[in-house]
């Protein structure tokens, strides 16, 4: 009996899924394809009309059924409504033949229905890719580049996007009409390029790093939202590592530093399903059952990190990819080597200057085996003003206090780090060990 | 097995102002139902009736006049149609119970179709 109820629920949560996955993966790739037809200054055309497609779905899939392959449904409507919106303007041009007979959609069309569920495997497609540089110009905010690749790319919506930055989703739409008219201006004063061109070999050696940059603010997002009743958005943070390893796989934009991030990603990756457990908690990397990482994940983070020693410059992802490595490497929480970590810390820390890199540095210090030495280093950081409201600085205090077999002044670092905005599933992490008394 | 058309009604301005997110969730609801039903060989067609109003034809002494039909006024429209197999008008009942229209909407009415043989 149970049985039987259980398996309908099971269906209705694969067609929920991919329905949503459509939603969200196909809008980007198929807007991608349209604007390497119609060309960068008609982006918003395309995304109109990938946008007006949907709609056609769900309004007509409810009472006709899903079609057997929904993804070249959802091209071939926006393509017939790109070609009426073309005509309407009035402007025939040589490439809406190639529109109305595209060579290679169809074929596409099927990848992209085959690669429905595989969140991992999905391997991004030239015109996607030139889309990800198109949100990147350097002209625009790096905010305003990660949210219009989450938009444009990743099919998210003003609402998701809102969600994320904590802002309005009317504010989060404004914002977006106003990069994408500025990006408009910006693609249409490059003249003498045909439209249909992606970006030069040097603008794309100009923007990958931008583009890198994109793809890890991206995944730091979905891996520890600031705010919010989730853990983790695994959604926001699954899109960054496929767009991670595309980069790192493709030809145009295979380099060291794009290894190097796809690598970091992957490793960070394969915990997800340890990291949180059944009752959406979360679960510290010492306490994590490792059975649970991800193997494919590992395997394919230590083979771009050994594509990553191809360049001759180290990347902060390299040496991020190299602490996540040593995790990664560690049969167990003890058996972790964190002198090798702390050595890449301090190599980082040297790198960036970063105030937070330095807190992870000390966490790694006391690890391996100077928890006095860390603490007081800890203690110097509070210079930093931004660090007195960042949370992982007090739990990393009260950790050390902890270890210093100081609980009273423990407790205290983590009721501060309580005042500090996280997570709902970070606080009650934080209330549990105050209630066990640290 | 005989056949039940579902006459799927809603209020005017039902999707007239939902944010896009509300119309997928909604929409979603519906699409894992029919594809439910069709993979259970219970489903067996149907047609979303396009929006805004039809025409309405009335004989007049004088001759036929056409007419907008009235929507905005009338507290419901049709939106659309289902049909589904079933042993009968109780078992029909049954799985329209089921139908995401009666929690997105509130009303929907079941004729059997007249089977000729």
């Amino acid at each position: 009996m149970r049985e039987q109820d259980q398996e309908p629920e099971l269906a209705l949560d694969a067609i929920h899924r991919q329905l949503e996955r459509l939603a969200r993966r196909e809008r980007g790739r198929l807007v991608a394809l349209l604007v390497s037809k119609l060309g960068p200054t008609r982006l918003e055309m395309a995304e109109d009309v990938v946008q007006d497609a949907i709609i056609a779905a769900m309004a007509s899939w409810p009472y006709k059924g899903m079609p057997d392959n929904p993804g070249g449904w959802l091209n071939r409507v926006a393509r017939n409504k790109a070609y009426d919106r073309l005509r309407k303007e009035g402007r025939e041009q040589p490439w809406l033949d190639e529109l109305e007979h595209p060579s290679g959609i169809d074929q596409q069309d099927k990848a992209g229905d085959d690669a429905i569920g595989q969140v991992f495997g999905a391997r991004i497609t030239d015109p996607e890719l030139k889309l990800i540089f198109l949100c990147c110009q350097p002209d625009i905010t790096p905010e305003d580049q990660l949210m219009l690749t989450l938009k444009v790319v990743s099919g998210f919506t003003a609402k998701d996007i809102g969600a994320l930055f904590l802002k309005k989703d009317a504010a989060v739409g404004q914002r977006l009409a106003r990069v994408k008219r500025k990006l408009r201006s910006l693609e249409a004063a490059q003249t003498g390029r045909s439209i249909t061109d992606g970006p030069s070999r040097f603008e794309v050696k100009e923007r990958l790093p931008i583009v890198l940059k994109v793809i890890y603010l991206m995944f730091s997002l979905g891996y520890a939202p600031r705010r919010g009743d989730r853990l983790m958005l695994r959604d926001v943070a699954e899109e960054a590592l496929r767009l991670a390893l595309a980069s790192a796989d493709a030809r145009e934009t295979a380099s060291a530093e794009a290894s190097a991030l796809a690598a970091l990603l992957a490793f960070q990756a394969s915990r997800f399903d340890a990291r949180v457990d059944a009752a959406g908690a979360l679960v510290l990397l010492r306490d994590q059952n490792r059975v649970l990482w991800n193997r494919d994940l590992i395997n394919s983070g230590f083979s771009y990190l050994q594509a990553a020693q191809s360049g001759s410059k180290v990347s902060r992802y390299h040496l991020e990819a190299a602490i996540a490595a040593s995790h990664a490497a560690a049969p167990d929480f003890a058996a972790t080597n964190w002198q090798q970590v702390l050595d890449v810390y301090t190599r980082l820390e040297a790198m960036t200057g970063s105030p937070v890199v330095a807190v992870n540095a000390c966490v790694a210090e006391a690890f391996a085996g100077a928890p006095e030495a860390a603490f007081l280093k800890l203690e110097s950081l509070a210079k930093h003003k931004r660090l007195l409201d960042y949370a992982p600085y007090h739990i990393a205090r009260g950790e050390l206090l902890r270890m210093l077999k100081r609980p009273i002044d423990a407790a205290v670092c983590f009721k501060k780090a309580l005042e500090c905005d996280a997570s709902t599933p970070v606080l009650a992490h934080l209330k549990g060990r105050l209630a066990a008394s640290v | 097995m005989k056949t039940f058309m579902l006459l799927l009604n809603h209020a005017p301005d039902r999707y007239s102002d939902l944010s896009e997110d509300d119309f997928m969730t909604i929409m979603t609801d519906y699409i894992v139902w029919t594809e439910k039903l069709t993979a259970d060989g219970i489903y067996a067609g149907g047609e979303k009736l396009a929006d805004g109003p039809g025409r309405l034809l009335t004989k007049t002494d004088s001759g036929v006049e056409v007419h907008d039909s009235p929507m905005a006024e009338l507290a419901e429209v049709l939106g659309g149609v289902m049909m589904i197999k079933a042993a009968d008008y109780d078992a029909a009942v049954t799985i329209a119970k089921t139908c995401p229209h009666m929690v997105h909407n509130s009303s929907l009415e079941i004729r059997e179709i007249h089977a000729v043989d």
